[in-house]
């Protein structure tokens, strides 16, 4: 993201005018992007009589909401289950995808095209359309209702990943590797000491990007564990507790959603430069 | 969604030029056959399993009258399964319909509004990347907590229409009225479209100014300057923005599933995939429907393989499409 | 994570060679234990749908009875399970020993694809006497072509809901018995802003509004869903045609908008204190008979009535029946604890004291005969009407099939359409209607 340094230029009454122009039309855009974040806030902190009435400003401010979550769902259990969803899934994912990355990088074998072109094609693949027969394979082997189906697939390469990585190492320069090859190491020895310390922050941001995979996933906990009481992730409880009892608790699920949501945030400030460059890159440049 | 369309979207960009790479230089020797095997084990294996085994097996449940988890004989029904789903299914054909129509209206929308806002970051100099994160946040809201958000600003009586209600606008029903539903899925597809939003500011940005300032002494008004320096600098953008858009519209289902399901409380706790008035019936939710709620296997894993086959073609078609319409810049890494 | 290799490696071979599930997995013979006798100590797993936290309460005690018994008996109590759970328990390998479910949509389904037991065997060799310990009404919905695959667990039964002050206020004197006096007394009833807007509906007989859906399956017309051949009846028979023209005509006389609006607004709040009937948004709704309790609950002064909810002119004869159905108990094919699972099914459905317990916390009607009898609100006004519907012998509810819930989903989604405007043809769409749903019988049957 380079900007092009101009040489400053005195304020006339026109330039100042564009330039409060262009302040308000982006202040308008960022309160449009915000509303609906400021209105879940706020509405969290409402009482149950006056949430989801409109009302835009609580009174009185209720701040037991967020304690009553834990009441109305096992809050705990199910964020202990996202974490170790999304945690495994990202340790599965990178270290069974580098090496892929790197066979389809560095090794010279043939195939190696049409392979990458099978990866293309995986990732194009939807999960609806292989999630029948998946879900009648995981019930034989009493899978359903555990993690497991949510786990153990990222830990065989996973098909986004092993593609981003691809063409992070391709941006290495070839002497390197093989300057290490030709001092006699050996391909995974090169992986470790060469290409990994080089292509550290691009390993990283498919890391990030696997955890985000993992905690936002709906679809595979709603199909694989939202039976169950004990497998259940927050993305999914989440759209349950809209449905317990006779009322619309809006503020507790409001107040759930920004637990939930936390972590995220938190995550996203400390690591936000991988963030935007990542998508930036990947967009463009891939 | 960060990640999904991320997620699709790469593909294309680096499927493009891969043939160059590798035959740069000079060939070094081959690597030995097992040590490549090695390195691919994991995925070779997870390819057979997750990827392989479940197409070829929805293939074969499609010819099948199978209803997983019933003990009635599995029985050989040909294509009767594809046979009821064009000639006499009404549901298959209204998610079709309304999956298309948010392909339509709401992949173009969101490529258009990500232009805007990227377009109104790149004018602001000062503030920039405050503006940009602002923007950009959130698209980092999972899929679920999102669509909660609105389901409670868009409620009939909720915040949005009290706050159009004090500038004389009487609401529509949002969510809840099966004419607003889907516009209403549009609008919190803008919310989320700060990935889009980046990429494409960065291209805007990456444009030399020096080309805005040859075509300001040329008398060029800003149209003609967003049409002959813009457009083909951002081109790459608006083709990655509306095939990605494009394949998640295919399969886009938690949004559908998490307004329809919670916006509606029924005193029996069916799930109302689809509500209000199916308006919300798309063809990843109607997939779960048959699959999943019916148990109705053979019938949904046709259902399955045609949404393979769609995504399939429309990419081959896109692709094509793409050497015609696209501009690259030979300078792309 | 060798094993898991393994395990997938040869759960894929063993799939693609045949996708069929295993049959029914129990080794007990489908017998009843007798009571009195000693018993092993069992688990089983007991789901129902309830989910507020009274009714949950109600069977945890319930079964925290049955526990102190029969102590060799422990349940692991599961409550907020829809149908399509407990369907994705059984397809994963894993059913509940005991399921409840709030409709009886799916005995069809489940009884005829094996899913659930017939509970034939068990009952014979319990001695259980059907005809003298459940009401033939909640016989109709818990059988399927002769088998006993679901067990009633308490009633439910549509009426009118009235408010009586708007009806003194109104001169209206009596509740309608007839569906075009409930359009006129609607009308009478409904009152308009000046802004054209509508500040308290009559009635509002829109299908997707709370438990509308049910007026349209053929009770209120005197019709019925299924001919005597089990074909649908909604191309040959012409009362459809009226009903639901008698729907529309209501509708757009508040103006398509407004009774958008209205569902748009209540639906979400159809049970609670923001109820359109509580709040004077309406002056009456239909409604099952536990909106009885939640009035209870929200409101302890609405003056109001509750009568049958009227019928189609042409079958002005009928009045006074309603739509029965109700809570049905399984015994999944899969439970590993048959027996068990049957002797908790049987302690549930027939014990008086939960039963009454039950009922009066979820406000339901007590679905055997001896809880009938010893149900001390038999003869409360509110009550009265859905005890009398009962007995009427011309209650009913549609004739389950092979297609579980699809026939009514179909149904309801065509009515919908129909009340939007969007079908031009109403005789050529219900033919059309009536051969898709006889398709999905006919295909569900195979």
């Amino acid at each position: 993201m380079t900007t092009v340094p101009m040489p400053r230029r005195p304020l006339t009454g026109r330039r100042l005018l564009n330039k409060i122009a262009e302040h308000a039309l982006a202040v308008a855009f960022a309160l449009c992007f915000l509303l609906p974040l400021l209105i879940s806030v706020l509405t969290a902190f409402m009482t149950q009589r006056q949430a989801g009435t409109g009302s835009l400003w609580p009174s009185p401010w209720d701040f037991g909401n967020f304690g009553r979550v834990f009441h109305a769902m096992p809050f705990g259990r199910d964020l202990l289950n996202t974490v170790i969803y999304a945690a495994l899934a990202t340790v599965g994912t990178v270290v069974s995808s580098v090496p892929v990355a790197y066979a389809l990088s560095r090794l010279r074998w043939r195939g190696r095209e049409a392979f990458f072109m099978v990866v293309l094609a995986a990732m194009m693949l939807p999960a609806q359309v292989t999630s029948l027969p998946l879900y009648v394979l995981y019930s034989h082997i009493g899978w359903i209702g555990t993690l497991k189906p949510l786990i153990v697939p990222s830990f065989f390469g996973d098909a986004f990943s092993i593609f981003l990585l691809r063409q992070f190492f391709l941006t290495i320069p070839e002497e390197l590797t093989e300057a290490a090859r030709v001092d006699g190491a050996g391909e995974l020895r090169i992986l470790l000491r060469v290409m990994i310390p080089m292509t550290r922050p691009a390993i990283a941001a498919v890391g990030l990007f696997a955890f985000l995979y993992a905690w936002n996933d709906f679809y595979n906990p709603l199909l694989y564990t939202g039976n169950s009481q004990s497998g259940q992730t927050l993305a999914v409880a989440l759209t349950q507790l809209a449905k317990s009892g006779h009322q619309n608790a809006y503020q507790l699920q409001m107040a759930a959603s920004l637990m939930f949501l936390l972590p995220i945030l938190v995550l996203f400030f400390l690591a936000q430069k991988v963030f935007v460059e990542g998508i930036a890159m990947t967009g463009i440049k891939g | 969604m960060a990640t999904t369309v991320a997620r699709a979207g790469d593909t294309l960009g680096g499927a493009r030029r891969r043939p160059a790479e590798g035959r740069r230089r000079r060939r070094p020797s081959k690597t030995r056959w097992w040590v490549v095997l090695l390195f691919l084990s994991p995925f070779v294996i997870g390819l057979a399993t997750f990827v392989l085994y479940p197409v070829v097996a929805t293939l074969y449940y499609s010819l099948t009258n199978f209803q997983a988890g019933s003990y009635r004989p599995v029985r050989f029904v040909g294509l009767n399964n594809y046979r009821t789903l064009f000639t006499r299914s009404d549901d298959f054909w209204l998610s079709v319909r309304n999956t298309l129509w948010m392909v339509i209206v709401m992949v173009p929308v969101r490529t258009v509004w990500a232009m805007l806002t990227a377009w109104v970051i790149t004018r602001v100099k000062r503030g920039r990347s405050v503006y940009r994160t602002l923007y950009f946040l959130p698209s980092m809201v999972p899929v679920v907590a999102g669509a909660l958000s609105f389901i409670v600003l868009l409620n009939p009586v909720g915040p949005l229409n009290k706050l159009l209600g004090l500038v004389g606008v009487s609401g529509p029903g949002w969510f809840s009225d099966p004419a607003w539903s889907k516009p209403s899925l549009v609008l919190m597809a803008l919310w989320v479209s700060g990935n889009t939003m980046v990429i494409f500011s960065a291209a805007m940005l990456d444009v030399p100014r020096e080309l805005y300032e040859a075509a300001d002494l040329d008398g060029a008004g800003p149209l003609r300057k967003f049409r002959s320096i813009t457009l083909p600098a951002i081109s790459p953008v608006i083709y990655f923005s509306l095939l990605t858009g494009l394949i998640y519209t295919f399969q886009y289902f938690t949004e559908a599933f998490v307004v329809s399901g919670s916006s509606n409380v029924e005193s029996s706790s069916n799930q109302l995939l689809g509500y209000p008035a199916n308006s919300l019936l798309f063809y990843s939710t109607e997939l779960y429907r048959q699959g999943f709620s019916y148990f109705k296997t053979g019938y949904a894993s046709a259902m399955a393989w045609l949404l393979f086959l769609a995504i399939f073609a429309v990419t081959v078609v896109f692709i094509r499409a793409s050497r015609r319409f696209v501009h690259y810049s030979g300078g792309a890494r | 994570m060798f094993k898991s290799i393994i395990g997938v490696a040869a759960g894929s071979a063993l799939l693609l060679a045949g996708c069929t599930s295993a049959g029914p997995g129990s080794s007990q013979p489908d017998t009843a234990i007798s009571a009195g006798a000693s018993h092993a100590p069992t688990t089983i797993n007991v789901w129902t749908f309830n989910h507020l936290p009274n009714e949950v309460a109600a069977f945890k005690s319930a079964l925290a009875r049955l526990h102190t018994t029969y102590p060799w008996l422990t349940v692991n109590f599961v409550p907020n399970k829809d149908d399509a759970a407990f369907a994705k328990a059984v397809a994963a390998g894993d059913p509940p020993d005991v399921f409840v479910s709030s409709a009886p949509d799916n005995v069809g389904k489940f009884c005829s694809n094996g899913t659930v037991a017939d509970l034939g065997p068990f009952l014979s060799s319990a001695k259980v006497n059907m005809g003298a310990t459940f009401p033939p009404a909640t016989l109709v919905y818990t059988k399927y072509q002769g088998k006993q695959c679901a067990l009633p667990l308490l009633t439910d039964a549509y009426a009118l809901y009235y408010n009586k002050k708007m009806f003194a206020a109104a001169g209206i004197t009596t509740p309608p018995k007839t569906l075009s006096e409930l359009a006129a007394d609607a009308k009478k009833l409904t009152v308009k802003n000046s802004d054209g807007s509508v500040r308290t509906f009559g009635f509002v007989s829109r299908s997707d509004y709370n438990g509308n859906r049910y007026m349209y399956t053929g009770v209120q017309s005197g019709n019925k869903f299924y001919g005597g051949d089990g074909k649908a009846t909604f191309g040959t028979d012409p009362k459809w045609q009226q009903l639901l023209q008698w729907d529309k005509n209501l509708d757009d006389s508040y103006g398509a908008g407004n009774v958008q609006k209205f569902v748009g607004q209540y639906q979400p709040h159809a049970d609670d204190a923001s109820n359109p009937l509580l709040t004077g948004a309406a002056a009456m709704e239909y409604d099952g008979e536990w909106h009885v309790g939640e009035i209870d609950a929200a409101k302890k002064g609405l003056d109001y009535g509750v009568a049958p909810m009227p019928v189609l002119d042409s079958a002005a004869s009928t009045y006074g029946v309603g739509l029965s159905l109700g809570t049905v108990a399984y015994l999944p094919a899969g439970s590993k604890h048959r027996q068990e699972g049957f002797f908790a099914l049987q302690q549930l459905t027939t014990d008086t004291t939960f039963l009454n317990t039950l009922a009066d916390t979820v406000s339901n009607v007590p679905s055997t005969f001896a809880a009938l009898k010893s149900w001390d609100k038999a003869s409360d006004p509110h009550w009265k009407p859905f005890v009398d519907m009962f007995s009427n012998p011309g209650s009913y509810y549609k004739t389950l099939t092979a297609a579980g819930e699809e026939d009514m989903d179909t149904w309801k989604a065509f009515v919908l359409k129909y009340e939007q405007g969007k079908v031009s043809d109403l005789p050529g769409g219900l033919s059309g209607i009536a051969k898709k749903i006889d398709d999905a019988n006919a295909q569900a049957g195979q």
